[in-house]
């Protein structure tokens, strides 16, 4: 075993291992019964058991597990940012979009060819989850001026999201375009912004409050009999 | 795609290093952006709330000021009205009286209850203005619908008032709270506004008492009422804000869609139903 492979072993496990720090943290987290620790603990497990037998699965099935990988990753990260916003239109513009990621996926699964990695759904699902996060800045800018953000636990699960998916854009879409040996010896690198993202994920759900931001009291547009006309 | 499918292996690491690295960086500047605009942000809201806090120790001066010009009328009134009527009374029935004929001491006892009488009525009126018996016997609903009738009596304003929805009283202090600001607004419509008609409707929606006063005049919108209240003129404005206030209610000055008449709206929570 060459120091390339030891390296990339190691990263491995420890990448496995740091998925296992999320369901770690929700059993000391404070607030255990709500949505958001509930789909974090979720996430956790089914990714840990995914990478523990990624390479176990024979290789006529990896297309349907890329499939499935990218489709359980896309949907994890959508309903976290779905369940962290509070705007009704944010919520909505998840839902449809990722109706319409949904659709795409199968129909790229049913006409694309075996290649080392689903390039294009996962560059999708970046940007789409890249658009989530940024519509997410906004909404919380706007309904929240009391707390500081990174007191707040979906700040920290959103920037994660953001390294983890910032940093392996340009690896997942040029992955079939690489020799294999620049991606057997630098493919582990994305393991680095992976493992930060699931501890910022198990910091999320330890300072997660269960408190979710209180939309303003809107004002009656009219109360009967009060106008003259 | 193109781009990618024409670059050679090396070009494609090349793309991939400078990619990356370019994601990186401006993943990590989003962050830090995010949190440093956030952060001024807040040191702009702080400065609000720093500038709010100052406004209320402006109301509060106001309105210290206000209850000690309230004393000295009321010291003015006593002073100046009721001490001389008892001074009067007593030149009236001194100890020479006894000595007087018949004629007289019926005279002067005549003028002396008479004087009496009036100071009694001076009295009573300096008592209602600080607490209108309407109000503390029948409700805000009739001290106000007294109010305007006054008003409309003059025959120089057309003044109507209607209460749609006020089966039950609000606290007692909170009716007198909301009677003054009436009467303020009431008063300054009168003396500033020039305006042919005030009216005034009241209703009740989600929980919420909504008072309404729609005049035709000259007056004031939401921005102007903000300014004079930050000002240091205003007096009667500060006084309405802090008792708002009291009342953890809101007051809102706009000029209506038509554009031929103000609104003036009061919303507060409305009191919770007493336990039967």
């Amino acid at each position: 075993m060459d120091k390339i492979q030891i390296i990339e072993k190691l990263f491995s496990y420890i990448l496995e291992s740091s998925y296992l720090l999320i369901p770690l943290c929700f059993f000391f987290s404070k607030v255990k019964n709500k949505a958001l620790p509930i789909t974090l603990l979720f996430y956790g497990v089914a990714f840990f058991f995914f990478l523990h037998f990624y390479y176990d699965i024979p290789k006529d099935f990896r297309k349907i597990e890329q499939t499935v990988y990218t489709l359980l990753e896309y949907l994890f990260f959508s309903y976290i940012i779905w369940l962290i916003t509070d705007n009704k239109k944010t919520r909505r513009l998840i839902f449809w979009l990722s109706i319409l990621f949904l659709s795409f996926e199968i129909y790229y699964f049913l006409t694309s060819g075996p290649q080392r990695i689903d390039s294009i759904p996962v560059g999708i699902e970046t940007i789409l989850i890249l658009f989530y996060s940024i519509l997410y800045f906004i909404n919380f800018f706007k309904e929240n001026t009391q707390n500081y953000i990174y007191n707040d636990s979906s700040f920290w699960m959103i920037v994660g999201i953001l390294l983890y998916l910032g940093s392996s854009f340009f690896f997942n879409i040029l992955a079939n375009h690489l020799s294999d040996e620049i991606n057997d010896n630098y493919w582990y690198l994305t393991f680095i912004p992976e493992i930060i993202k699931n501890i910022l994920l198990s910091i999320g759900i330890i300072i997660y409050k269960g408190d979710s931001k209180d939309s303003l009291a809107k004002k009656p547009s009219t109360v009967p009999y009060l106008d003259m006309i | 795609m193109f781009f990618l499918q024409a670059t050679s292996k090396s070009g494609v690491s090349f793309v991939l290093f400078l990619g990356t690295v370019g994601m990186v960086v401006l993943t990590v500047a989003l962050i830090i952006f995010i949190i440093m605009h956030q952060r001024r942000v807040m040191r702009f809201h702080k400065k609000i709330q720093q500038m709010e806090q100052d406004q209320q120790k402006i109301l509060l001066n106001a309105s210290i000021k206000l209850q000690e010009e309230e004393r000295q009328r009321l010291a003015a009134d006593l002073h100046d009205d009721a001490g001389p009527l008892l001074a009067t009374v007593r030149l009236y029935l001194n100890e020479n009286l006894v000595n007087q004929d018949k004629t007289t001491q019926i005279q002067s006892i005549f003028q002396a209850r008479q004087i009496v009488d009036d100071t009694i009525q001076l009295v009573r009126n300096i008592s209602h203005n600080l607490m209108p018996p309407t109000l503390k016997n029948f409700g805000l609903e009739s001290a106000v619908n007294d109010l305007f009738q006054k008003i409309s009596g003059s025959g120089s304003i057309n003044a109507s008032s209607r209460f749609h929805e006020y089966k039950q009283r609000l606290k007692e202090e909170k009716e007198l709270i909301i009677f003054r600001v009436v009467q303020e607004l009431i008063n300054n419509i009168l003396k500033h506004s020039n305006s042919s008609f005030i009216h005034l409707t009241q209703n009740v929606h989600s929980d919420k008492f909504y008072l309404r006063i729609h005049h035709d005049g000259r007056g004031i919108v939401q921005s102007d009422f903000e300014k004079l209240n930050k000002s240091n003129v205003g007096l009667g404005l500060k006084n309405i804000t802090s008792r708002m206030r009291l009342v953890q209610g809101n007051i809102s000055f706009e000029k209506d869609i038509s554009q031929t008449y103000f609104k003036v709206t009061i919303e507060m929570p409305k009191d919770e139903p007493f336990a039967v």
